[in-house]
């Protein structure tokens, strides 16, 4: 905004420009174009070099068939990559999975970061410390994480197991990873964990911002707490929420290293979901035509999202 | 009607007494007005009375019911923020209509009572937008709109015009005025402006460190301010002191005496007996006014007002001659001394 006023600005007190000049325009871009022109393309180079390339060779290999291993293959395969992914009989029990996995983790972790935010935007003794503290799971690196909890619920050795068992929840351990009932909502249960923290911050800091006198207002008005929630607290969480869900729902849908650091997709497929299916084509069965166009669909369903959700935003501002 | 008493109420935030036990009696329709340097204790004395802060010690009773205890809603009084604390979603219909819908009130009758104050506030046209939407002023009249159609038994504003420019203050200023005659409702109003303070105020309540200094009617407190404080708090430019000899001169240890009560005459050898002798420094010419700073011989510098536009060179040695029956006269620290 600011550098382009400038740029205006010194277009408008340089001199009139001679008519040699003026005609030139009509060949030319402005001078104000040429400038933006500029300052884009190092960022445009960057983009197609690491996202826009990348995301066409996917797109490239989704109607080709390749392969990892065998050179042979090849050649234009037009939807026929499609059609065996949607046949596939793992297809479907993998998108269930997937979409289960990130619905629940994307309401548990918001359910768990509104109520700690909640929490922590009321005044108590060490609230800082707990607000440091609470990130935690958040910064350990996903890798350990995963081994961690793995341990932690590991029927044999297992403290948590050991826990729930001694305080009478549990007959005997159970093997929370190990089972298809429990796989899947376990590591659900995991990620929820991990993630709360970063809705907890950015939603504290939306609480945080909230004036004090709004609140005082209204129970002046007579509303009542869950009142002031609802008409104060929520509205102005509105923006940030949405935005935290959308990048929630796109970050779990294509997670792949929580779950395999896990459960490698097992037991039984329970725990499978489209990112493994896309690693077992690629990396199991070597067909990168598959994969990619699995990971064609997967990117679609993504962008329609992220494309609705900027339009909302775009609507609302608007208004 | 509604009358507000405070009895020994008092308030500490931890360690610090920020209103130490005062007593305050305001009766049914008086606009009183809270007015003390900014810190000093106003807004908490307020939100005391609001409900908003709890009161440490003593008694808050609203037409003779005790209150202390009772939460904001309960005590049916309507409050206006200096941050207008308009709820930003919501449009200025809904925002206005907002307490009556709090208390049951049916959409029908909400809409007619809002078209009433909007009408009122000059606020029809705006009734769709949204606060972020509206100027400063505009925002002001909502948050008023907001609290009158509650009809409440009596309005709190915290320093509602000091977000406005000088212009809209002035406007508002009348507004607000105009409000009270109409609806007679009580009215407290804090703020730090004394001009505001005496152009609005049946009854002015002077703080100072949580402590009341005086209550009176504007001119009363103008006229026979209790102490040195509230000399100096009120009127403007504020009032000139003397000590020391020239002081015990005009007979105490402390005198006050108002720029108006100053006339200025060239020192020519004429040798005036009550004159203070001095030499004229800066001149603040307004038009209407003048005021000219004079740096009396034996050490201070007062300012005396010049009705209309009056030159005098500076150096120019002058004589300062004080209104012997406007002379405030106070004891060593400060309380006035009544003769
Ligand atoms: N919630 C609070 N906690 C601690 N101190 C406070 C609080 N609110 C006000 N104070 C203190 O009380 C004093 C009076 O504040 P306030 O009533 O806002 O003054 P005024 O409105 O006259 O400018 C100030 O010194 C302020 O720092
Ligand atoms: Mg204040």
């Amino acid at each position: 905004m600011t550098t382009m006023d400038m740029a205006t600005g010194s277009i408008a007190s340089r001199p009139q420009a001679g008519i040699g000049r003026a005609a030139r325009r009509v060949f030319w871009p402005s001078a104000r174009v040429r400038a933006a022109c500029a300052f884009l393309a190092p960022v445009a180079v960057l983009v197609a070099a690491l996202i826009a390339a990348p995301l066409a060779g996917v797109v490239w290999n989704s109607l080709h068939h390749a392969s990892l291993i065998d050179a042979t293959v090849g050649g234009f395969a037009g939807l026929d990559n499609f059609r065996m992914v949607l046949d596939d009989e793992h297809f479907l029990p993998a998108l269930t999975h997937t979409l289960v996995w990130t619905i629940l983790s994307v309401a548990g972790e918001y359910a768990c970061g509104l109520a700690t935010a909640l929490a922590l935007a009321q005044p108590f003794r060490g609230r800082a410390l707990v607000r440091g503290l609470i990130i935690l799971p958040w910064v350990i690196p996903i890798a350990i994480a995963g081994v961690n909890w793995a341990w932690l619920l590991n029927p044999d050795y297992g403290v948590l197991n050991a826990w729930l068992v001694r305080m009478g929840v549990l007959a005997e351990p159970h093997d929370w990873l190990g089972r298809s009932e429990t796989a899947l909502l376990t590591v659900t249960l995991v990620n929820v964990w991990r993630s709360f923290p970063f809705y907890t911050i950015s939603l504290l800091a939306a609480l945080t911002s909230i004036p004090d006198d709004l609140y005082e207002a209204a129970a002046l008005d007579g509303a009542g707490i869950v009142r002031r929630f609802f008409v104060i607290t929520l509205p102005h969480l509105r923006p940030v929420s949405l935005t935290l869900i959308v990048i929630h729902v796109i970050w779990t849908a294509i997670n792949f290293d929580f779950i395999w650091v896990m459960t490698q997709g097992g037991p039984l497929d329970a725990t499978e979901t489209l990112p493994i299916l896309i690693y077992r084509y690629a990396m199991q069965e070597f067909d990168v035509g598959l994969a990619c166009a699995l990971a064609t669909l997967s990117m679609a369903a993504m962008a329609t999202l992220f494309l609705v959700q900027a339009l909302v935003v775009r609507a609302r501002e608007a208004r | 009607m509604t009358s507000i008493r405070l009895r020994q109420v008092s308030k500490t935030f931890g360690e610090k007494t920020v209103i130490p036990p005062l007593d305050l009696e305001i009766a049914g329709g008086e606009f009183v007005v809270f007015v003390g340097p900014s810190g000093c204790g106003k807004s908490t004395l307020l939100r005391l009375i609001a409900g908003l802060e709890e009161i440490s010690g003593g008694t808050i009773e609203i037409d003779g019911r005790d209150v202390s205890q009772a939460p904001p809603a309960e005590r049916g009084l309507a409050m206006v923020f200096q941050s207008y604390a308009l709820y930003p979603h919501m449009s200025v219909a809904e925002n206005i209509g907002f307490p009556l819908k709090m208390a049951g009130v049916p959409k029908a009758a909400i809409a007619g009572k809002v078209a009433e104050a909007a009408s009122r506030l000059n606020l029809t046209e705006l009734l769709e937008r949204r606060p972020s939407q509206l100027s400063g002023g505009q925002r002001q009249r909502v948050a008023i709109g907001r609290a009158i159609v509650r009809a409440p038994k009596a309005f709190l504003f915290d320093e509602p015009l000091s977000n406005l420019d000088a212009a809209l203050r002035a406007g508002m200023r009348i507004e607000i005025s105009e409000l009270h005659r109409q609806l007679g409702t009580t009215m407290i109003y804090v703020t730090h402006d004394q001009v505001e303070a005496m152009t609005m105020a049946d009854t002015i309540v002077v703080l100072n460190k949580g402590r009341i200094e005086q209550i009176g009617s504007p001119l009363e407190i103008y006229n026979t301010p209790a102490n040195l404080f509230v000399a100096q708090f009120i009127g403007s430019p504020t009032m000139n002191i003397l000590r020391g000899p020239a002081a015990d001169a005009l007979g105490a240890p402390v005198i006050g005496i108002r720029p108006e009560h100053l006339t200025i005459v060239p020192a020519a050898g004429n040798g005036t007996a009550d004159g203070l002798p001095g030499i004229a420094a800066l001149s603040e010419h307004l038009g209407s006014d003048t005021f000219v700073h004079v740096r009396l011989n034996e050490g201070a510098t007062v300012n005396a007002r010049v009705t209309g536009e009056f030159r005098i060179d500076r150096g120019a040695p002058v004589m300062v001659v004080p209104e012997r029956a406007h002379l405030h006269r106070f004891t060593a620290n400060g309380e006035a001394l009544r003769i």
